[in-house]
């Protein structure tokens, strides 16, 4: 049985006493230093063509403009993630409108921008690929088509009792995080630069900055102290950006400040990958699943950047909390001449899902079985039907009980019938509802990118910094990390401090993305909190054995007393970090603040500072066979989403969502409760409103707030009720958390599902409908429209 | 005659000259006055990060400190005014109630649309500083302001938790009647500014003052509440108003202020804003009102003008319908003198319109709905609030109980302007309230009527569909048939 965990008074974000007051300093907060410059991108305005030639003339005469830098001017200029195929400015082709090709540096931004405007290219279109479509028909690929098998699924479609095939039609989404990608840099002595990047990827600005610089990656730091929202928009794509402000810092020698307006950020960077899947499904008459095959294709833009690892993830998931017996997934990425799509929140996981999930409400529609009956029919359960489709079993498996549980707590069947007899009823409106589920796969499923590392000093007073290569982008990471470390010395949270995240402190550190960020960083740093905790703690014993005017505190000065000596110790087992005090189990009267214990340990040569390090064990996956053990465990939900529609304007209303996540023993239940909310209001709006729309050339005419519509504050569902479930099982992650950034996202789509709901209660049973994400008011209306034309 | 914009911030005299004046207010409250809390996201008023107070007098009414978009307003329109940032909400480092329960409540994460949010929900509080606030009403004041983080709940939390007996008013801290004395003396005296790079900017302080420049300078831009202006200057990086290189602003001109409701009546001056408006029509012409309320978002409306929206003439404006529903009328002045216009022979052809080279819009007039006439308003968007209508449409029916005698329907977004459909209004004189056979065909003649065209709001058939179901959605609702 499903029991709920109670609603804490956590700790805020460790940002939120500046954010309220308007003091935390994002990058374009900095002060400008002097003779700082501004630096502006030009892009192209052509899909695909030869640049004929660059006519900088005019840009420099602009008074104030210092420079303007194209392809000549990068040392090496191939950028990319997983495959190096992307120039950071192009060079004799380009490949999207908005790719950038040329780089302008000026003393104002009014020179700046004018000047970006006086850059004439010249172009020689060639033919663009701007679909799915025409790229399969093109065969204009990046990298190999993948599988991921089981069974025999030709065999089990051909005697399957039903059949069904469609295709799945899916948008991307722009991450509009509110901080638009920003860059500075500042020369500093001796060829060396130093970049404060609005980044989830320190370590990748670094490398790219000196691969495009020429420089060895110890003359490049990479900063980040926060960012205005990410969303993984900021792993890959901030690079560039960083670049460019390196580029003309290390040109001129003045600092240099990228910051990009929101229109030219949309047009620029790449979105959520767009999908087309078809489909072939075969069930029972009770609506069990025999055989899937299932033949993803994503639209991966102009270059590979994060395409080929979010199609992995999309593969990985398109089971989601379901047992497949025999499936066939592929999956092929498209080359078009659109920005380079990239890694956004779910990663390929909410593709994968939607096809599952909307495969299984035309099952339901089909045989007039309601879709939570089919859902529950299909779901993962022990004994044997608890192994995923690429061999690793679902451990820890609460989807059964959530569902059950989410069922009686959202009234579901009461409010089926209500429903069914209002649409009955009602001419001019529709309601829908539907429960959908997540089982969010947490790792990378690149192996190598699954270790953190961390720094920690602490200080004589014994205040703590905690240095990690996590980036902070609202999520709360470095909260958690704090909270993590403060527990381990028993202090309070204002005694921690986690610092901006900088390559010259944590190396070679992986991106702030997969969810993963508290999972590897807290562990790391709680390796080193607990080295030099077994250290101070030995100093702590010796302490008691001695009397107070014994102490270094008192003799070192003098030198009149041995040095405490810890290094042949053993390491006492009853030493108790509690309140700020440390004291003997056995003997809780006598004990020592831990700042001054820091004191005495300093004084005793012993190290106070320490480096901890972590890698996710035994994970594994082989990428050619589809088969292993990618997840070091899963985290999963449901949620239970009503809409109302109105018929005769398409408007849409979501009434009431129920929502039970299972986040293993959170470390920070209020961050994590922001973080379910954050992310399923995000998926709305990709289920929903947010509809990115191009012209005939791959120009994204939806490029500003005013045409691309995130849910706003109205679109929070009325009734919003959230909860996290106990599960203390989770034993192997640190603090038997688990990670939350990604999968309530996936519960989104319920929204979608309670739309086709809604709209399968105007359709013949034998009519099934292929809607496409998102199901904007148009959308829903013209749905609407055809489907009572075709009863009347 | 000034040469430099006087204005308060945050308590303080500041005087602003030269290339300054021509900067956006929140360019130069980040860059020239190093107060970076105030954001910049959109540069286009649709996010709400760049939410400051502004206070200043309307006509002979009290000051008043309202929530507006820093990032479309002109340094020009500050003059006289007393704009209220982030940085002046805490006290000595103590935070003030509504920042203690946006912690609290965990309602900022990445921070990045917090102050603009805390600004917002001040705005709220300081008009209602006795009772603790509903979400509801929390969500209507909040609907400016997006955040991409939270999913909003812990933002309405916050709100809700906000103690009356722990709220302090920033506007009392900051504000006095002696900066009010100092603005409203500098307000009698016109301003004038010209930069060899930007071009001019123009306040008169008496409308005489204004028909002579408008005469003098027929090229120059009038700025009213520039929600409009102000995207196109930020968009296309043209100062000080568009393609124009002279502006004229009419902030001073307390004659413009106000909304006269009489019995006979309803008068809205050139200078009220939309939020004006919709509060003064309220009984007047409730469902006018109620269509200002989806009507963009606070902040936009405590800017923009009614008269700035018929001017515009755009084919999406969202009051044109109703205006022409309600048989409205516009002036016309110069120093030639006025004359007043029916509201469906303004509009001359896609963003064209009567207004001579001399000419100002100075007043807009409609008559209250008498007791037998219905009037019904609809903006139908992607998103349901601050979202541009891709169609719109505004009916009229005066009727006798039983059968319209007369109507009046006219449809925003399927034409090149508003369209009045004339034929349709015919069809429907003489039809029975309740006659759901005779709506359909009226409901199909202004699907036929319409002449829309796709574009990235709406396609063409979406369009024709939604035109046609307006009419059958009044129909449904005056039957009764319309329940949730
Ligand atoms: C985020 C956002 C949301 C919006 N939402 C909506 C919406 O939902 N519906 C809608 O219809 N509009 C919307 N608008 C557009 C705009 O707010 C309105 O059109 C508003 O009424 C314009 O008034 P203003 O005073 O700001 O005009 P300004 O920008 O000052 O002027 C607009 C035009 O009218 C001219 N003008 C103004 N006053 C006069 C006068 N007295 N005589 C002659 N010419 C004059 C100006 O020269 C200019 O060409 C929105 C704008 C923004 C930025
Ligand atoms: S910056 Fe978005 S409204 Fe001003
Ligand atoms: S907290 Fe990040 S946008 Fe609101």
């Amino acid at each position: 049985m499903i029991k709920l965990l109670d609603k804490a008074q956590d700790p805020s974000h460790d940002s939120a006493r500046t954010h309220v007051r308007g003091k935390s300093e994002f990058i374009d907060d900095r002060p400008m230093v002097a003779g700082e410059l501004h630096v502006g991108v030009v892009f192209s305005t052509e899909p695909h063509a030869k640049i004929l030639g660059i006519n900088t003339d005019a840009a420099l005469a602009v008074p104030g403009v210092v420079g303007v830098y194209t392809a000549k001017d990068v040392h090496h200029n191939l950028w990319g993630t997983i495959i190096q195929d992307q120039p950071l400015i192009a060079d004799d082709v380009v490949r999207f409108v908005g790719e950038p090709v040329a780089v302008v540096a000026a003393e104002t931004r009014e020179a700046m921008e004018h000047a970006r405007r006086l850059v004439r290219v010249d172009y020689q279109p060639l033919e663009a690929i701007l679909s799915v479509r025409a790229a399969i028909a093109a065969k204009s690929f990046i990298a190999g088509e993948r599988s991921i098998a089981r069974g025999d699924v030709r065999a089990a479609l051909a005697s399957a009792k039903h059949r069904a095939s469609g295709t799945v039609k899916i948008q991307g989404q722009d991450h509009f995080y509110l901080e638009s990608q920003c860059s500075i840099a500042y020369p500093r002595e001796d060829g060396q630069v130093e970049v404060h990047s609005s980044s989830q990827h320190p370590t990748e600005v670094q490398h790219v900055v000196s691969h495009g610089l020429g420089l060895p990656a110890h003359a490049v730091v990479c900063v980040v102290k926060r960012m205005g929202g990410g969303f993984g928009g900021k792993e890959s794509q901030g690079a560039p950006f960083a670049y460019f402000a390196a580029l003309v810092a290390t040109r001129t020698g003045r600092a240099a400040r990228c910051v990009i307006t929101k229109d030219d950020d949309m047009v620029m960077t790449g979105k959520r990958n767009p999908f087309e899947i078809d489909y072939t499904v075969g069930y029972d008459d009770d609506g069990t699943i025999v055989g899937l095959d299932a033949r993803l294709y994503s639209d991966g833009g102009a270059y590979a950047d994060l395409s080929t690892s979010i199609m992995e993830r999309a593969m990985l998931h398109s089971d989601n909390a379901y047992f497949l017996a025999n499936v066939k997934i592929t999956g092929q990425v498209c080359r078009t001449h659109v920005h380079p799509h990239t890694a956004f929140r779910g990663f390929g996981g909410p593709k994968g899902v939607a096809m599952i999930e909307t495969v299984l409400e035309d099952i339901a529609h089909r045989l007039g079985i309601d879709p939570l009956d089919v859902r529950k029919r299909n779901v993962y359960r022990g004994p044997d039907r608890d192994v995923t489709h690429y061999g690793q079993k679902v451990e820890n498996n609460l989807l059964p009980s959530l569902f059950d549980a989410i069922e009686q707590r959202c009234d579901y069947r009461a409010r089926r019938e209500e429903i069914r007899a209002f649409n009955a009823r009602s001419k001019t409106q529709l309601k829908g509802l539907s429960i959908t589920a997540v089982k969010f796969g947490i790792s990378f499923t690149t192996r190598f990118l699954n270790q953190g590392n961390a720094l920690v000093n602490v200080h004589q007073d014994g205040t703590v910094q905690v240095s990690t290569g996590a980036t902070e982008m609202g999520q709360g990471v470095n909260t958690r990390i704090a909270m993590v470390v403060a527990e381990a010395f028993g202090i309070g949270l204002s005694s921690v401090r986690v610092m901006a995240t900088s390559t010259e402190k944590n190396h070679n550190t992986s991106p702030t993305a997969a969810s993963a960020g508290t999972d590897l960083n807290a562990r790391a740093a709680l390796t080193a909190a607990e080295r030099i905790r077994a250290r101070v703690a030995k100093v702590a014993a010796q302490l008691f054995e001695l009397p107070e005017e014994r102490w270094p505190s008192r003799t070192a000065g003098l030198g009149t007393m041995p040095e405490i000596e810890i290094d042949q110790a053993t390491a006492p087992d009853d030493i108790v970090f509690e309140g700020g005090m440390v004291f003997r189990r056995s003997n809780p009267e006598r004990w020592i603040a831990f700042s001054k214990l820091c004191r005495e340990a300093y004084l005793s040569r012993v190290q106070l500072g320490d480096y901890g390090y972590f890698k996710t064990p035994g994970i594994y996956f082989d990428k050619l066979s589809g088969q292993g053990e990618p997840f070091f465990y899963f985290t999963q939900g449901v949620a239970c989403s009503e809409v109302l529609i109105d018929r005769l304007t398409g408007e849409l209303e979501v009434r009431r969502v129920d929502l039970l996540m299972d986040l293993g023993r959170p470390v920070n239940a209020s961050l994590d409760l922001g973080q379910v909310t954050g992310a399923f209001v995000q998926g709305m709006g990709w289920c929903t409103t947010e509809n990115l729309v191009y012209d005939d050339k791959g120009f994204l005419l939806s490029h500003s707030p005013s045409t691309y519509k995130i849910p706003s504050i109205q679109d929070t569902p009325r009734v919003f009720d959230v909860h996290l479930v106990h599960n203390e099982g989770n034993t192997k992650n640190v603090r038997s958390t688990k990670a939350v950034g990604e999968p309530p996202l996936l519960l989104s789509l319920s929204v979608w599902t309670a739309i086709k709901d809604a709209l399968h209660s105007l359709a013949p049973s034998d009519r099934t409908l292929a809607l496409p994400l998102p199901m904007t008011h148009e959308r829903i209306l013209l749905a609407a429209r055809s489907l009572s034309a075709a009863r009347s | 005659m000034r040469d430099a914009i006087v204005l308060y911030v945050n308590g303080a005299r500041r005087e602003v000259r030269g290339a300054a004046a021509f900067l956006t207010l929140s360019d130069w409250l980040r860059y020239e006055q190093r107060l970076t809390g105030t954001k910049v996201v959109c540069a286009e008023g649709d996010c709400g990060a760049c939410t400051v107070l502004l206070g200043r007098r309307s006509g002979d009414r009290p000051w008043r400190f309202d929530p507006i978009n820093a990032c479309i307003l002109t340094m020009a329109q500050l003059d006289g005014a007393h704009v209220l940032t982030i940085e002046s909400v805490e006290s000595n480092g103590a935070l003030h109630e509504v920042q203690r329960a946006m912690c609290d409540n965990h309602g900022s994460q990445c921070g990045f649309c917090t102050p603009g949010f805390v600004m917002a929900m001040l705005g709220h509080f300081e008009h209602n500083p006795k009772e603790r606030a509903t979400p509801k009403q929390v969500a209507n004041h909040l609907t400016g302001n997006l955040c991409r983080c939270t999913g909003y709940l812990p933002i309405l939390d916050a709100a809700v938790d906000v103690r009356p007996e722990a709220l302090e008013s920033v506007v009392a801290r900051h504000h006095s009647t002696q900066i009010e004395s100092a603005l409203d003396a500098i307000a009698r005296d016109s301003l004038h500014i010209e930069d060899p790079e930007r071009g001019a900017v123009h306040a008169p302080a008496t409308v005489s003052e204004l028909f002579a420049l408008r005469a003098k300078h027929p090229d120059a831009r009038i700025i009213a509440g520039n929600t409009d202006l102000g995207v196109m200057v930020n968009k296309q990086k043209l100062w000080p108003a568009g393609t124009a290189r002279r502006a004229i602003s009419l902030h001073l001109l307390h004659e413009l202020d106000g909304v006269k409701v009489e019995e006979a009546q309803v008068t809205i001056g050139a200078r009220a804003t939309l939020g004006e408006v919709e509060r003064a029509v309220k009984d007047a012409a409730p469902d006018f009102s109620r269509l200002l309320r989806v009507f963009a978002s606070p902040q936009i409306k405590n800017a923009g003008t009614l008269v700035g929206n018929v001017a515009n003439g755009s084919p999406i404006g969202d009051t044109i319908p109703s205006l022409y529903a309600l048989g409205a009328e516009v002036e016309l002045s110069s120093a030639r003198g006025a004359r007043w216009v029916p509201i469906d022979q303004f509009y001359l052809g896609y963003r064209k319109t009567q207004l001579a080279e001399d000419e100002v819009v100075t007043r807009v007039r409609f008559a209250p709905l008498g007791d037998k006439a219905l009037f019904r308003a609809f903006k139908i968007c992607q998103r349901r609030d601050l979202d541009i209508s891709y169609v719109g449409a505004a009916f009229y029916l005066a009727h006798d109980g039983e059968v319209i005698r007369e109507a009046r329907v006219a449809y925003g977004g399927v034409g090149p302007t508003v369209l009045r459909l004339r034929d349709v209004e015919r069809m429907l004189a003489g039809v029975a309230l309740r006659d759901e056979a005779a709506w359909e065909r009226v409901a199909e003649a202004i699907e036929r009527a319409v002449t829309p065209r796709s574009d990235l709001r709406g396609s063409e058939e979406g369009r024709r569909v939604l035109s046609g179901n307006l009419l059958r959605k009044l129909g449904y609702e005056l039957r009764g048939e319309v329940f949730a």
